[in-house]
C-alpha cells in the first residue's frame, strides 16, 4: 500500500485533497444553509412615534390651528386610534412576529439541534467513512496482497508450465522427426514393394508375351537378314547397330545408325536391308507391338 | 538402370500406378541381332541414257549406260541389272515409280540424258537415286566433245563407284599393253605398244615395230612410258611423251637394259642392267642419268618395283636357287640395305609390284605348275591366289588399289583381265583385241 501511495503520490495527493475540500464543503454548506433572520426591537418604533409627536407641535396658523387642532385632535383621535389600532396591529403584529420568533427560534432552536444532529450524524458517517475507507484500504491492501502473491504464483505456475511445454513441444518434436523417418523408410520400404510387384507384373508380362516376342524378334531378324546384302569387300568382323522405328503395321519409319562399323558402305548396306525388309513382321497385339516400336538392331556378317 | 530418384517418388508412384502397362522405353527397347546376310556384288538400275534431241552420229556409236554397267560389273563390286531387268526407263527429272523398283534387285538407280549443244558438243547428266530413300546420291553434268563421251562414262562410273564404295574410283585411267601381231604369209611379227581405257577400249597406239617391245612403265603423272624396245637389235630403255609422240633413250649399255619402273615421285627410274656381268638392279636419276647400284649378286637380279614411299624396292632374284622376291631399303644418298626375302611358299615367285597402299604385293606364283596373279599381305606374309589361270603374267594394281591387271593365256594367245583383289570376282576379261595381248600396265589416276 505504501508503495503504492509512493509511486501513485500526485494521485494520492489529488485524493487527500479532494478528500479534505470535500469535507470543508460539507462543513461550509452547514454554514450556509443557516436561516438569515432579522431581528427587530421594539426601542426604535417607540422613538419614530416620538419623532412624529415633535412636528406636530410646531408653529402653524390659528384659524387653522382649531381646525387643524380640530383636525388634528380628529387627526389625533384618528390618529390615535390608527395609532392604537396600529399599536393593537403593531402589537399583534410584534406578538405574532414575537410568536413567529419564538416559533422561529424553535424552527432554529430544532434546526440547531437537527443540524447537530446531522453533524454528528455526518461527523459519525465521516467516522465511518473514514473506517469504512480504511478498512477499505486495508481490504484492498489484502487484497493486493492477494492478488500479488496469486500473481506470484500465477507466474511460477505459468514458468513452469511454460518450462513442462517446451520439454513437451521437444518430445513432440523429437517424436515428430522419429515419426517422419519411420514414414519415410516406410514409403521406402514401401516403394521398393511396389518396385518389386512392379517387377513381378512386369515379368509375368514378359512370361506370357515373351513367346510371341521371340517370335516377331526371330521373323524380324530373319526378314532383314534375307535382305540384307553386303557389300563383297567388306571385312567379316564389323559390326553395327541401327536404331529404328516402326508403325503399327511394320513399316520402317525411320532407320538411323546407331553405332557406325566404320565402313560407310557396310552402314549403307544395314540401313538399305531395313529398308528393303519393310514392312517387318510385327506383332498385332498393340501392347506386344509396344515393344517392337522402337528397336535396336545389331547386324554383324558372322562366322562362316 | 537408375531412372527415378527418390525425390520424384511421388510422381514415379504416380506414374507407376497411372502408367502400369507402360514400362519405360529406355531400358526397354528390343534389341535385334542380325547375323549373316549375304555377300554379294551391289544390284544397281543403270537406265539407258536418253538422247535430248533427234539423231546424231555419236548416239549410235556410244552407250554410255553400257559403259558403266560394264565398268560397274568388271569391278566385281557391282552386279548391274540387265536391261530386261528394268521394270521402267524414267527420264531424268521425269516421275520415277519407286514401288516397281523396288520389286527388282536393285537398291541404287542412275537415270542420265545426253544433249548436243553445239558443234560437236554434248551436254551429259546423270543422277543416282537411291530405292529404298529414295534420296538423290549423286548428280553431275559435263560438256564434252564426242571423241570424250567415253571417257564421261568412265567418270560416271567413278561417281558412282565412289559414292557406294568410299573408295575412289579407276576407270577413268588407262592401261598400256603390248600387242604381238601375226601378219601376213610369213612369220612376220609386228609388236604394238598402245594405251587403251582402262576397259581396252579407245586404243591408241604409241608404238609399232618389228621387234619386240617390252615393260612398258607409267611415269607417276600418267603423261609418259618408260619401255624396252628391241628395234635396234638389242634392249635399250626408251621414254616417250604420249601427248608428243616425243621420246629419248635412258638406258643403252652394253648388255641387257629392261624392267624400267618408275619412282613414285618421277625422279627416279629403277632398272636391270648386266653391264656388269650379269643382271643387277641399279637406281637411274633420270635428269643426270646416274646410275646406283642396288644388287651385287651372282645370280639374277630382276623386276624392281618401288614402294609407294620410294623407301624399297621388291624385286626378283633366283640367288635362292628359284625365283622369289625379295625386298630392299634404298635412299636417295645412293646406299642399299640387304635384301629381305618376302616369298617362301612355292618355287616360283616373280613379277612383284606394290599395292598403292604399299600393305600388300601381286605378283605372279606357280600353283602345281601354273602361273597365277596372287597377292601377299605384308605384314604377315599370307598369300592368297586371285586366278584359276594357266599362265598369267605382268600383274599390276589399279590406282586405287581394288582391282589387278594382269595378261593371261586363253587358246594359245595372250588377253587382258582384272580381278578383284579382295577375290570377291572372277576375273573380269577386258575388251578382247585381235592380237596377242602382253605386259599389261595401269596407269596413275588421271588429272580431272
Amino acid at each position: 500500500m505504501f508503495e503504492w501511495i509512493k509511486e501513485n503520490s500526485i494521485a494520492f495527493s489529488i485524493a487527500v485533497i479532494l478528500h479534505l475540500l470535500f469535507i470543508g464543503a460539507l462543513l461550509f454548506n452547514w454554514e450556509f444553509d443557516k436561516p438569515r433572520q432579522i431581528v427587530l426591537k421594539q426601542g426604535d418604533i417607540i422613538q419614530t412615534t416620538a419623532v412624529d409627536a415633535n412636528s406636530f407641535n410646531s408653529k402653524i396658523a390659528e384659524i387653522e390651528q382649531q381646525k387643524k387642532a380640530q383636525q388634528q385632535r380628529k387627526a389625533t383621535a384618528e390618529r390615535k386610534a390608527r395609532e392604537a389600532k396600529e399599536k393593537k396591529r403593531q402589537e399583534e403584529k410584534r406578538k405574532k412576529a414575537a410568536k413567529k420568533q419564538a416559533a422561529q427560534k424553535r424552527k432554529e432552536q430544532a434546526a440547531r439541534k437537527k443540524e447537530l444532529q446531522r453533524k454528528a450524524a455526518q461527523l459519525e458517517e465521516k467516522k465511518k467513512q473514514e473506517k469504512k475507507r480504511k478498512e477499505q484500504k486495508l481490504k484492498e491492501e489484502q487484497r493486493k496482497q492477494a492478488e500479488k502473491k496469486a500473481a506470484e504464483q500465477k507466474r511460477i505456475k505459468e514458468a513452469r508450465q511454460k518450462a513442462e511445454q517446451e520439454k513437451r513441444q521437444a518430445e513432440e518434436k523429437k517424436r515428430r522427426i522419429a515419426e517422419q523417418k519411420r514414414q519415410a523408410e516406410a514409403d521406402k520400404k514401401r516403394q521398393a514393394e511396389l518396385k518389386r510387384q512392379q517387377q513381378r507384373e512386369q515379368a509375368e508380362r514378359e512370361r506370357r508375351s515373351k513367346g510371341i516376342v521371340n517370335k516377331y524378334v526371330g521373323l524380324i531378324a530373319q526378314k532383314i537378314e534375307r535382305n540384307w546384302r553386303r557389300p563383297p569387300d567388306t571385312a567379316h568382323n564389323l559390326q553395327c547397330k541401327i536404331d529404328i522405328v516402326l508403325r503399327s503395321n511394320g513399316q520402317v519409319i525411320s532407320a538411323k545408325i546407331a553405332e557406325s562399323s566404320g565402313n560407310a558402305s557396310f552402314d549403307h548396306s544395314v540401313e538399305t536391308a531395313v529398308l528393303r525388309a519393310s514392312p517387318l513382321p510385327v506383332p498385332a497385339d498393340s501392347v506386344i507391338f509396344k515393344q517392337f516400336k522402337e528397336m535396336r538392331l545389331r547386324f554383324e556378317p558372322g562366322s562362316y | 538402370m537408375k531412372l527415378y530418384s527418390i525425390k520424384h517418388l511421388n510422381t514415379l508412384i504416380l506414374i507407376l500406378t497411372g502408367l502400369i502397362i507402360l514400362s519405360s522405353p529406355a531400358h526397354a527397347v528390343l534389341e535385334v541381332e542380325i547375323k549373316g546376310g549375304f555377300q554379294s556384288a551391289n544390284p544397281i538400275a543403270i537406265v539407258p541414257f536418253s538422247w535430248s534431241q533427234g539423231s546424231s552420229s555419236a548416239k549410235s556409236s556410244i552407250d554410255i549406260a553400257r559403259i558403266i554397267r560394264s565398268d560397274l560389273a568388271r569391278s566385281g563390286l557391282f552386279s548391274p541389272l540387265k536391261l530386261n531387268q528394268l521394270p521402267e526407263r524414267p527420264a531424268l527429272g521425269g516421275n520415277i515409280n519407286f514401288e516397281r523398283w523396288k520389286n527388282t534387285d536393285a537398291e541404287q538407280l542412275v537415270i542420265g540424258n545426253i544433249t548436243p549443244v553445239g558443234q560437236n558438243l554434248y551436254e551429259v547428266k546423270f543422277q543416282m537415286l537411291d530405292i529404298f530413300s529414295r534420296k538423290e546420291m549423286a548428280a553431275y553434268r559435263y560438256t564434252v566433245k564426242q571423241q570424250q563421251l567415253r571417257r564421261v562414262a568412265h567418270q560416271i562410273s567413278d561417281k558412282i563407284y565412289e559414292k557406294l564404295t568410299h573408295t575412289h574410283g579407276a576407270f577413268d585411267t588407262l592401261i598400256a599393253y603390248v600387242v604381238v601381231n601375226n601378219s601376213g604369209s610369213g612369220k612376220k611379227r609386228t609388236y604394238t605398244l598402245a594405251v587403251a581405257d582402262s576397259d581396252g577400249f579407245d586404243e591408241q597406239v604409241i608404238l609399232k615395230s618389228q621387234q619386240p617391245i617390252m615393260s612398258p612403265s607409267w611415269s607417276p603423272n600418267g603423261k609418259r612410258l618408260a619401255y624396252v624396245s628391241f628395234e635396234k637389235g638389242r634392249s635399250i630403255i626408251y621414254l616417250q611423251e604420249l601427248k608428243t609422240g616425243q621420246r629419248k633413250v635412258l638406258a643403252e649399255f652394253k648388255g641387257l637394259n629392261s624392267a624400267p619402273a618408275f619412282s613414285p615421285d618421277g625422279k627416279r627410274l629403277a632398272l636391270t642392267l648386266s653391264k656388269d656381268g650379269n643382271s643387277e638392279i641399279y637406281i637411274m636419276y633420270i635428269a643426270s642419268g646416274v646410275l646406283q647400284r642396288i644388287t651385287r649378286h651372282y645370280s639374277i637380279d630382276t623386276e624392281p618395283s618401288w614402294s609407294p614411299d620410294g623407301r624399297n624396292l621388291i624385286f626378283t632374284s633366283d640367288r635362292a636357287g628359284k625365283p622369289q622376291i625379295y625386298q630392299i631399303a634404298v635412299n636417295q644418298q645412293g646406299k642399299a640395305g640387304n635384301p629381305r626375302r618376302l616369298t617362301f611358299e612355292g618355287n616360283y615367285n616373280s613379277n612383284a609390284s606394290y599395292s598403292p597402299d604399299g600393305k600388300f604385293i601381286t605378283l605372279i606364283t606357280r600353283v602345281q605348275g601354273r602361273y597365277r596373279v596372287a597377292i601377299i599381305e605384308l605384314a604377315n606374309g599370307y598369300l592368297q591366289v586371285l586366278t584359276q589361270s594357266r599362265l598369267d603374267e605382268s600383274p599390276s594394281y589399279a590406282p586405287n588399289g581394288k582391282m589387278i591387271l594382269y595378261a593371261t593365256e586363253l587358246r594359245g594367245r595372250g588377253i587382258l583381265e582384272a580381278v578383284a583383289v579382295d577375290g570377291s570376282n572372277s576375273p573380269q576379261r577386258l575388251r578382247v583385241l585381235s592380237g596377242d595381248v602382253r605386259e599389261p600396265a595401269w596407269s596413275p589416276f588421271r588429272s580431272r
